[in-house]
């Protein structure tokens, strides 16, 4: 197989579920897709791929890592929590949108995990598995599942948190 | 009775240890409360993340993973009035690109495949990825009003290229100085991609831009409407201009200049992340465009110069005069517009960049000498904008 033939595969293969796992960690569609597709053209370059899904990923993580203004990014997204919730008292919920409530809380809530937590939620969630995670995150593999125990719980809580929040704001909205 | 380990436990519920370690934490669950309990909620959190995180799949665009369609990407509520200046003026720079790119547009439609990938992996090195474009819609109905005459082989290459993606070099950068009449200079290291809209729906998008194989006279665009610009506006623009087209005919890259004016812009409030209310933003953008027309004006000229190489160089200046020219009641293909900006038809031009490092997307419909679009930007609230075709300074 060639190397084009392969890119082409790994491309077929992997492109959703990279972009799926992009999107979510960044909360952008569009940078997720410049970043997947800088991935695979970078896998095009490359000689060898022993363990394709977990180079791609790990590359992938490098290539937003070397995003300059991440963490600007990250700090205003951030601050805008505040500015949202504040803004959710003013503003009346309809049913459309209640599902983008929920994903909003998803995203806060995954936000607020460390980098590294966010990181194995999403790649476990892609479908990789331990020894995969750990080659994304350069991690040892035993760490892993400590890493999943305490992201699950952290992302669980904030999310939790937050929809209670938002139902007590409805209520005394609607009181 | 060793303590739970949720780690282990997590371990175990995904799969992931060794047949003997996996009977030794399965006999702990079933003979230790403790443990029982502690497995337990660790399904608990692991069925609740995994519905949290597909949570995350109805926002950050209008379309999902797996999907080909561009992205109005992400855009929570927040007031920020120096990013609409500063996005919209950029915005009106690549939608205006974009519509010289519809115009010069590549004859046939071709969706985007791996096999792209492979072609355009040279260009790639230079310059960053963008999505596939199409604008044969554009096109044919440009030829059916005799607008554009058949472009040579090499043209329509040229045309591909572009509409492939644009990254700009120095495009709307630092602010102007107080009074409205310095140029802001070339900022560096902002890439900008427009997207032609996709009429077929590929599976995926992937890299397409191509070096062009001829390069196209410098030309500018039609200049419909008469400079509004004040006189220092004026000159400080002249002198951007000058100075981006020397560059430009250094790289012998230069081919179109398209120029749009600021004329009204506001949030579109109500609207949340999602893909739905970015549905929603389209007609509600289109029925404020009396609103804008009315609005008080942006007073910010952007000049555009469109290179076939995925380079996009610009110069912006604030002006110290409103538009004295009044708006034109056009629109009035506001269905029509309406209908475009919902279902990205061939006519909407969906434009994306950096600002400050955040994703900004905006869509837009061109009729006539208007523009009109949202523009949103994670972190930042959706904006309507109406701007129209202006004269083109000249140094």
């Amino acid at each position: 197989m060639t190397r084009v033939q392969q890119a082409e595969r790994l491309f077929r293969e992997y492109h959703a579920t990279l972009v799926r796992y992009l999107t979510r960690r960044l909360g952008d569609r569009d940078w997720a897709e410049e970043i997947a597709q800088e991935t695979f053209v970078r896998a095009l370059r490359q000689e060898q791929i022993v363990n394709e899904r977990s180079w791609l990923f790990a590359v992938a993580n490098n290539l937003v890592r070397d995003e300059a203004r991440r963490a600007a990014r990250q700090r205003r997204h951030l601050e805008l929590m505040a500015a949202e919730a504040r803004e959710a008292e003013r503003e009346p919920v309809e049913p459309a949108v209640e599902r983008a409530h929920e994903a909003a809380d998803a995203r806060h809530a995954l936000d607020a995990l460390t980098e590294r937590d966010r990181q194995a939620l999403l790649l476990k969630e892609e479908g990789l598995d331990y020894g995969e995670i750990a080659a994304v995150l350069e991690i040892e593999r035993t760490s892993v599942g400590t890493t999943l125990s305490r992201a699950r719980r952290r992302l669980a809580e904030t999310y939790e948190a937050l929809q209670d929040a938002r139902r007590r704001r409805e209520q005394h909205a609607a009181s | 009775m060793p303590h739970p380990d949720e780690g282990l436990i997590h371990a175990w519920l995904d799969g992931e240890l060794d047949a003997a370690e996996s009977a030794r934490i399965e006999a702990l669950v079933r003979s230790d409360p403790e443990w029982a309990a502690a497995a337990a909620e660790a399904r608990g959190l692991a069925a609740a993340s995994a519905r949290i995180i597909a949570a995350l799949d109805d926002v950050g665009g209008t379309s999902r993973p797996g999907e080909a369609t561009a992205p109005a990407g992400m855009a929570p509520r927040r007031r920020r009035p120096w990013w609409m200046m500063r996005a919209a003026a950029l915005l009106v720079v690549v939608a205006g690109t974009a519509i010289v790119l519809r115009r010069t547009a590549p004859d046939e439609s071709r969706g985007t495949t791996p096999e792209d990938v492979r072609r355009s992996a040279p260009a790639q090195q230079e310059e960053r990825s963008t999505a596939p474009a199409r604008a044969k819609g554009a096109l044919d109905e440009d030829r059916r009003s005799g607008a554009v005459e058949p472009k040579a082989a090499g043209q329509r290459d040229q045309a591909g290229a572009l509409a492939g993606g644009v990254t700009a070099g120095g495009a709307a950068g630092g602010g102007a100085a107080a009074g409205g009449t310095a140029v802001s200079g070339a900022a560096v290291g902002r890439t900008t991609s427009v997207s032609a809209p996709v009429a077929g729906a590929p599976e995926t998008r992937a890299p397409v831009a191509s070096a062009p194989e001829t390069r196209a006279p410098v030309a500018s665009a039609p200049e419909t409407r008469a400079p509004v610009a004040g006189t220092e506006g004026r000159a400080a623009l002249a002198a951007a201009t000058e100075a981006t087209l020397k560059t430009a005919a250094k790289d012998e890259q230069l081919s179109r200049l398209v120029c749009y004016e600021m004329v009204g812009d506001e949030p579109v409030s109500g609207l949340d992340k999602s893909a739905r209310a970015n549905a929603l933003a389209a007609p509600r953008t289109v029925a404020r465009a009396d609103s804008l027309a009315a609005a008080a004006p942006a007073a910010r000229k952007v000049l555009a110069l469109v290179e076939p190489a995925n380079r996009l160089r610009s110069a912006e200046a604030d002006l110290a005069e409103r538009p004295a020219a009044p708006v034109p009641a056009a629109l009035s293909a506001r269905l029509p517009l309406q209908a475009l900006l919902r279902k990205q038809g061939p006519d909407t031009i969906l434009v994306t960049w950096r600002d400050g490092g955040e994703a900004v997307t905006a869509r837009a419909v061109a009729r006539g000498d208007t523009l009109i679009g949202n523009a949103s930007a994670a972190g930042r609230a959706p904006r309507a904008f109406l701007a129209v075709r202006t004269a083109c300074p000249r140094p």
